[in-house]
């Protein structure tokens, strides 16, 4: 008797647990699911092959920063410059690779394979330059990364000469243009940095150090974690994968405009935050974040074929970011009331 | 008597012109849970964040085991076997109790000859063991902490020190945050811990809790040790008039 009641009790924690994690950990893929099935009864395209392909193309750019940004969510950090890191990578590409005939460029025209590296070290050096002076300085996250926001891309314009530079050569626009028996390269790049961080962060030590710091700073300290240095990481890692961001946008537009992913850093957030990523540091899953670019993307796709004007577009966006933060803020205190 | 495993000697700290501890002699025994008592800003926390790695003195020595050290950083304190259980800094709520039992020492093993990848079974097992001895039901290991009680969590922060195997356990006021019954189970698992060979210093203002569990007490007052007692020749009382008055 005793035995079937415990029993009992067991299967209704479970089943607790159950709808727990469903609701705090998994509902994006739900909203993910209602977003499609809408949009598809709403128009007739939305399921064809060719707009769920370019919602995966246009989602490959923001699918990569948004790994960067939310480790810097998890350490209980935030980063807003990696739009602009976005535009100055594809400027650095340019200025290095760019034919310097009529175009203010490098007159360099460097092989892709020099010019990636110098590219991604640039965006390395961004995202560490933020990391020293939040993590080790203990300037604030918010005003810092606003800051270099606008120098970065300040320092785009500089190095383009405020000019959109185009013409790259092949080799660099296969990340961000080409596909392999129909599968896009940059959906590709996109899905094995995911896979990359996903496994960096379940089974490292760094990853689980990011979620100690996102979680108790002061204990981690206590623990000995090197708390300043496992901030630095995730900046430089936001800095770093802006630029691969950069790569593939530059190379699929193949162009390096200064006004590029402007505005970026904030859908990377928003979708950071609707997949599941707390804005309060410690907790999220990486995994689910693409959830939540994709519902970003979808409904953004869903509204060019609804004939939506655009100043709407903006106001959705803007709303959608709205949403998020306030569905971070009551799963925070769901938490707390249990 | 014996060796002292862990002792300060003429250990002085100050901040610019204010003087937070002057002349202090500190020695801890092995076998041994020795109080620290005093009022607030007594020096209590300096002196336990000395001995924890996270303050440096400004002068003065500490040696364990006989041999002179410094300890650089908390990191460093932990590689020589001491252990500080901050009252409010204990866990991470979102981490699970084995993760907290390991925090900032996870166990890794080679994957590939290529990558450590933290080693979940044998964390797991392993904290497991040094939970049996803690002998505070935890419940499930995967839980994530936070939604453990104040005592669960005190358990969980001591067996990370078993399972480091510190040598001395520093502990801040671990008993200020719980009930009764559960300050109770602590006060019992740090006679296991002393049993098992374990010293504790125990940082307390509750009287009732120095005097049932430490050998020793040393009393603190304005930067300054006051005085050093055994607990059996003490009562309630004297310790009282020592921590306020300093004197008897």
């Amino acid at each position: 008797m005793n035995e079937a009641a415990t029993e009992l009790d067991d299967r209704k924690r479970r089943m607790k647990r159950l709808r727990r994690a469903i609701v705090l950990d998994y509902s994006i893929w739900v909203i993910l699911v209602l977003v499609v099935v809408v949009l598809s009864l709403l128009t007739d395209s939305f399921l064809s092959t060719i707009n769920l392909s370019n919602i995966m193309v246009h989602s490959a750019v923001l699918g990569v920063i948004v790994i960067g940004e939310s480790l810097c969510l998890l350490v209980g950090k935030f980063d807003l410059s990696i739009g602009s890191t976005v535009a100055l990578s594809g400027a650095v590409a340019a200025w290095l690779m760019v034919s310097g005939e009529t175009q203010p460029t490098s007159g360099l025209e460097m092989h892709p394979a020099l010019a990636i590296p110098i590219v991604l070290a640039v965006g390395a050096s961004v995202g560490l330059f933020n990391g020293f002076f939040i993590a080790k300085v203990g300037m604030n996250p918010l005003l810092t990364t606003l800051a270099t926001m606008m120098a970065v891309r300040g320092l785009a314009q500089v190095v383009t000469s405020g000019e959109s530079l185009y013409g790259f050569p092949d080799a660099y626009r296969f990340f961000g243009k080409d596909s392999i028996a129909g599968f896009p390269v940059s959906v590709a790049v996109m899905l094995g940095l995911l896979v990359i961080f996903f496994l960096v962060l379940r089974h490292m030590r760094i990853g689980r150090h990011i979620y100690i710091v996102g979680g108790n700073p002061g204990a981690a300290r206590a623990c000995g974690i090197p708390v300043a240095r496992v901030e630095m990481f995730a900046f430089m890692m936001s800095g770093l994968l802006a630029a691969a961001g950069g790569i593939l946008l530059s190379g699929r537009l193949n162009s390096a405009q200064t006004n590029a992913a402007t505005g970026m850093e904030l859908e990377a957030i928003s979708a950071a935050v609707i997949g599941g990523i707390s804005l309060a540091g410690g907790r999220g899953k990486l995994l689910n974040v693409i959830a939540g670019v994709l519902v970003i993307k979808c409904i953004a796709s869903g509204m060019v074929l609804l004939d939506v004007p655009a100043f709407w577009i903006l106001f959705t966006t803007g709303f959608i970011i709205f949403a998020a933060i306030l569905i971070d803020t009551l799963k925070t205190r769901l938490r707390w009331d249990e | 008597m014996a060796e002292p495993l862990l002792s300060m000697s003429n250990v002085c700290k100050h901040y610019g012109p204010v003087v937070a501890l002057t002349g202090i002699d500190f020695d801890v025994f092995p076998h041994e849970v020795v109080g620290l008592a005093g009022d607030n800003g007594a020096g209590k926390s300096t002196l336990m964040k000395i001995l924890a790695g996270a303050v440096r003195p400004s002068s003065g020595t500490i040696t364990l085991h006989g041999k002179p050290e410094t300890f650089n950083s908390p990191a460093h304190a932990i590689d020589l076997g001491i252990r500080m259980l901050y009252q409010d800094l204990a866990v991470a709520g979102n981490i699970d109790v084995v993760g907290n039992v390991f925090l900032g020492r996870e166990l890794t093993r080679r994957v590939f000859g290529l990558f450590n990848v933290i080693d979940e079974k044998r964390m797991e097992a392993e904290a497991r063991e040094a939970l049996s001895r803690v002998k505070i039901n935890i419940g499930s290991l995967r839980s994530e902490v936070e939604n453990l009680s104040g005592g669960q969590r005190q358990a969980v922060a001591i067996a990370r020190a078993i399972a480091s195997q510190a040598s001395v356990i520093i502990m801040d006021e671990p008993t200020a945050a719980l009930g009764v019954t559960e300050g109770g189970q602590v006060i019992e698992l740090i006679k296991d811990l002393k049993r098992q060979g374990t010293a504790v210093v125990f940082v307390s203002h509750r009287l009732d809790d120095i005097c049932e569990v430490c050998d020793r007490v040393v009393v603190l007052k304005g930067g300054r040790r006051v005085a050093t007692r055994d607990i059996a020749n003490t009562s309630r009382e004297d310790l009282r008039r020592l921590i306020v008055e300093g004197t008897l």
